[in-house]
């Protein structure tokens, strides 16, 4: 059914007249012919003037006797302006580079008009397609082993459905075999302690790695022994002068994984002794307990926190950089540590997945291992310009060639250099009412959203626009709600079926 | 006031093939057995791989009921579990026998109906629960789906897993458990399966790997591991090591040598006497030309013997020729990386590759659960053998077949990997080369 009609406009401006007694919302999608077009904006039109529009509502409002148009539907009308979004040639979509006929009748999309969506290889399904408020049953999926390891950007402000839309995506790539994931959870949401997470997947047992510092009973401990520091993982994280580094590093080389405990131990005569000066020793000693809450006591480096140990966990990193190499999804909960050691701990990890698929890369092996995705929440904390040069910032500049990507969720993108945010080459775009955030994520689209500006802004909870390389235009989708999806697929209990031996 | 002996992986009968060190271990876990009776220990807790395989040989079995009888005699318990390799799914393995001559308890109680674990109560009021480890790892699926009850009072939980924030960091193990998953509410906890002395806390409890207490592979015996076990006096641990003979440790680094240099190096290691009971060599790296065969090891190995080693193992597999060639394969599946393989190495005669094809599926085979070692030498022995023996059928290739035959002696000798008849000093089994 005709909703609308075509009367004027320019490419990426067509301005439509609403018929009467139909609604077009704002991230409505119209079609016409093999167009779909979508609406940005919305304006009233009237044939009447200005000087009788006033006059008329002057009347209306101060009483006096019924006042009706003639053929009000007729003169006044509310206008639609939209985009061509799609044109679908020959069962496949292109970029329109048309104007639909002049007075061209637009209906609304159905089913029908996205057969030429696809599941692609190594899908990643995201949510169904969106015209405005309204979900068609049309799932949107894209190739997830490409989209990963080409980074994605998740920009929202709060309220507008982040934490669903990374446990949708989680839950639904907890049985993918083409990827590894290591998200770094500061909020520890992911697991679901307390309510639906990633603990209620069928395949949690088998598919997915919890680590927090105080694990429920089938977690692991999050906690690092000390042996797995390497000097280099200090960059970004603690403030050391050249002569401290060089003191570092002195250690490293002659002791090894026992560096850090050496170098605590150790007296000034012997600090002399490799030519380090007593004030640089007695200085970088109490930065490094600080850092690494650690104390010498009787001669033995004893840890004071939960976090960095000296005994136990020597594993940890290796295993990590193991499960997420044969696709495995490890959950990190750092929410109860301080923002330095959930970065350093984070950043060690990361740097070892990083170094190993780059020799992956060198023995060209890599095509033969899942594609790694780090999420990391507020991004700008590691992306942004203050922060320095650390294995996050190194993989959104080349990670790609390694298959290794990011998902990077901020309510910031204005605080990424361009760049980067360039870099990632999908954008799945969630409401967000800041004009400069906005800005930042339409500069960097991979499709041109420069109208969307308003779209963007009456985004609602759970809707998105999902702008990527690996999309054939920007889609606008509706993302589950995760509680749903957990109660669907997880309607069917099995029953426990013990069969022991020993 | 209750004290017990908590040991594990003695792996009694490993190293089948070298009697030495079949007897150093045996002799470890006698000493471990004589101290518990000094020390007058309650119980013994032996948390699993007493036995190396199911079925071990008489001789061993022998050897070790006489230890196990002079504790009982003493009125000292014995309980056990399952370790990985002293269980056998499909028929009875010698632990359950032992069990049957009331030698041991095994200390695993499986409740159908609750899915959980009973406990079995010691004399002295402690409440011992166990659960076994399994060959394939299943044991690790057990602690997520058994219902565990927390015990009163004093109680010990016995296990044969590795947990994975224990695991050291060079011991590859896929299935681990997490040490939150270890059910809460024992005093102590006694494992058994990681062959490193290591000592964790849960909820202010010891969890402890006593470690073994010899070693079942060269590699445990060229990491200079502790070997012992724990005694626990009044709910305190302590170590107590075992040394039944000593190991000298020798790395050579063949980096950029050429083959009559190092063999020169290596025979420079049986001058003058040899004090050590064991002596294990480790070569590694890259020869500057020729290949390691072009060394004679069997020379550098007598020679260390007459200088008085009782026995000599020479760890080679990370020594290589320069020229070595590297392959590298991309296809989608084992046949084809195999057929890739022979046809590069110039297999390309059907016939000819077809047996090459057959002598390598031989050789592929796993050892099965519960086959002792000699066992599944014999039968790959066997099997590669036969497959020789009836080259014939390997028809219309009359004027090859001698090559052919040459060549699958060459690779059954190679296998042999030192080219000596079966049963002489130093000669290793194909188990040997494995795991623990």
């Amino acid at each position: 059914m005709t909703i609308g009609q075509i009367i004027g406009g320019e490419y990426g401006d067509v301005w439509i007249r609403q018929k009467s007694g139909e609604t077009i919302e704002i991230g409505d999608l119209l079609s016409i012919d093999d167009l779909i077009l979508q609406v940005h904006d919305l304006s009233y039109g009237s044939l009447m003037d200005n000087n009788d529009l006033a006059r008329m509502s002057g009347m209306q409002l101060e009483g006096y006797d019924e006042t009706s148009l003639m053929e009000e539907e007729i003169r006044n009308f509310i206008n639609a302006k939209a985009k061509p979004l799609v044109h679908i040639k020959d069962g496949d979509a292109k970029i329109p580079k048309i104007l639909p006929d002049f007075f061209g009748g637009l209906k609304r999309v159905t089913k029908e008009d996205f057969e030429f969506m696809e599941e692609p290889e190594n899908s990643l399904y995201l949510g169904k397609v969106r015209s405005g408020s309204y979900t068609l049953d049309v799932p949107v999926y894209i190739n997830g082993k490409e989209a990963l390891s080409h980074h994605l950007l998740i920009p929202a402000t709060t309220g507008r459905g982040k934490s669903n839309l990374v446990k949708v995506m989680l839950w639904n790539l907890i049985p993918k075999e083409y990827c590894g994931m290591l998200i770094i959870d500061p909020h520890d949401e992911y697991y679901g302690r307390n309510e639906y997470g990633a603990k209620d997947h069928p395949k949690f047992d088998k598919k997915v790695m919890y680590y927090s510092p105080n694990p429920p009973k089938g977690g692991y401990h999050l906690r690092l022994n000390i042996s797995g520091l390497k000097p280099w993982n200090l960059q970004g994280t603690i403030d050391l002068t050249d002569a401290q580094n060089q003191a570092v590093y002195m250690f490293y080389s002659h002791f090894r994984d026992d560096w850090l405990s050496e170098l605590l131990k150790a007296s000034n005569e012997e600090a002399s002794g490799y030519g380090i000066q007593e004030a640089t020793m007695n200085a970088l000693k109490r930065k490094l307990k600080l850092k690494f809450d650690l104390r010498v006591k009787n001669g033995k480096v004893v840890p004071k926190g939960k976090i960095f140990v000296t005994e136990g966990s020597e594993s940890l990193v290796n295993d990590i950089v193991k499960a997420v190499e044969d696709g495995k999804k490890v959950i990190l909960d750092t929410s109860s540590m301080p923002q330095d050691k959930e970065l350093l701990i984070a950043g060690i990890i990361t740097d070892k997945i990083f170094k190993k698929y780059k020799s992956y890369k060198e023995m060209g092996e890599l095509e033969d291992k899942p594609t790694v995705s780090v999420v990391i929440e507020e991004a700008p904390r590691v992306l942004g310009e203050r922060a320095g040069r650390n294995v996050f910032h190194q993989i959104a500049r080349e990670g790609r060639k390694f298959n290794v990507g990011l998902i990077a969720i901020t309510q910031l993108s204005s605080m990424i250099p361009r760049e980067i945010l360039a870099n990632m080459n999908t954008k799945i775009i969630l409401g967000n009412e800041m004009k400069s955030e906005r800005d930042a994520i339409i500069g960097s689209a991979a499709q041109d959203l420069s109208k969307d500006s308003k779209n963007i802004a009456s985004l609602d909870k759970g809707e998105a626009i999902v702008s990527s390389i690996f999309t054939k235009f920007a889609v606008p989708i509706q993302i589950d709600f995760f509680d749903d999806v957990v109660e669907k697929d997880t309607k069917e209990k099995k029953e426990k079926n013990l069969e022991f031996f020993g | 006031m209750v004290k017990f002996s908590h040991l594990a992986d003695c792996h009694l009968g490993a190293f089948g093939r070298n009697p030495t060190l079949r007897e150093y271990n045996l002799r470890a876990f006698e000493e471990v057995i004589e101290k518990s009776i000094k020390e007058e220990v309650d119980f013994i807790i032996i948390a699993g791989d007493l036995f190396h395989n199911p079925h071990p040989d008489m001789d061993i079995v022998d050897r070790a009921v006489k230890s196990l009888v002079k504790a009982r005699k003493k009125d000292i318990r014995i309980y056990s579990v399952y370790g990985s390799h002293d269980f056998n799914i499909a028929k009875a393995s010698l632990v359950d026998v032992l069990e049957s001559a009331d030698l041991f308890k095994k200390v695993v109680r499986y409740l159908n109906e609750s899915q959980s674990l009973e406990h079995v109560e010691d004399r002295s009021g402690v409440k011992i629960t166990g659960l076994s480890g399994r060959k394939s790892r299943k044991d690790t699926s057990y602690y997520k789906e058994l219902n565990f009850i927390e015990p009163d009072g004093d109680a010990i939980f016995v296990f044969h897993t590795p947990v994975a924030e224990m695991k050291p960091v060079d011991i590859h193990e896929k299935e681990t458990v997490p040490l939150s998953s270890i059910p809460d509410g024992y005093k102590y906890y006694a494992g058994g399966h990681i062959h490193r002395n290591l000592r964790e806390e849960k909820d202010g409890s010891p969890i402890i790997y006593p470690g073994v207490t010899f070693g079942s592979s060269y590699t445990d015996l060229e990491n200079d591991l502790d070997r012992g076990f724990y005694i626990v006096d009044d709910w305190e641990p302590k170590y107590v090591p075992i040394d039944v003979c000593e190991i000298r440790r020798v790395n050579i680094d063949a980096d950029g040598l050429l083959p009559s240099e190092l063999e020169e190096e290596l025979l420079d290691l049986s001058n003058g006497e040899i004090h050590e009971e064991v002596v294990l060599v480790k070569v590694s790296g890259v020869l500057r030309e020729g290949v390691p065969e072009d060394i004679d090891f069997m020379r550098v190995r007598r020679n260390i013997e007459e200088a008085g080693a009782e026995t000599v193992f020479l760890n080679r597999r990370n020594l290589e020729g320069k020229d070595v060639e590297r392959l590298k394969i991309k296809e989608k599946d084992d046949a084809e990386i195999e057929d890739t393989i022979l046809d590069e190495y110039g297999f390309n005669d059907l016939v000819n590759k077809k047996f090459a094809k057959d002598l390598l599926n031989v050789l592929k085979v796993e050892q099965g659960d519960g086959e002792t070692n000699t066992d599944y030498d014999d039968r790959i022995w066997q099997e590669a053998w036969n497959l020789i023996d009836n080259l014939d059928e390997y028809e219309d290739v009359e004027e090859e077949e001698s090559d052919v035959r040459e060549k699958a002696v060459e690779e059954v000798e190679k296998k042999d990997g030192v080219g000596e008849k079966k049963g002489q000093k130093g000669q290793f089994s194909l188990s040997d080369f494995g795991g623990d």
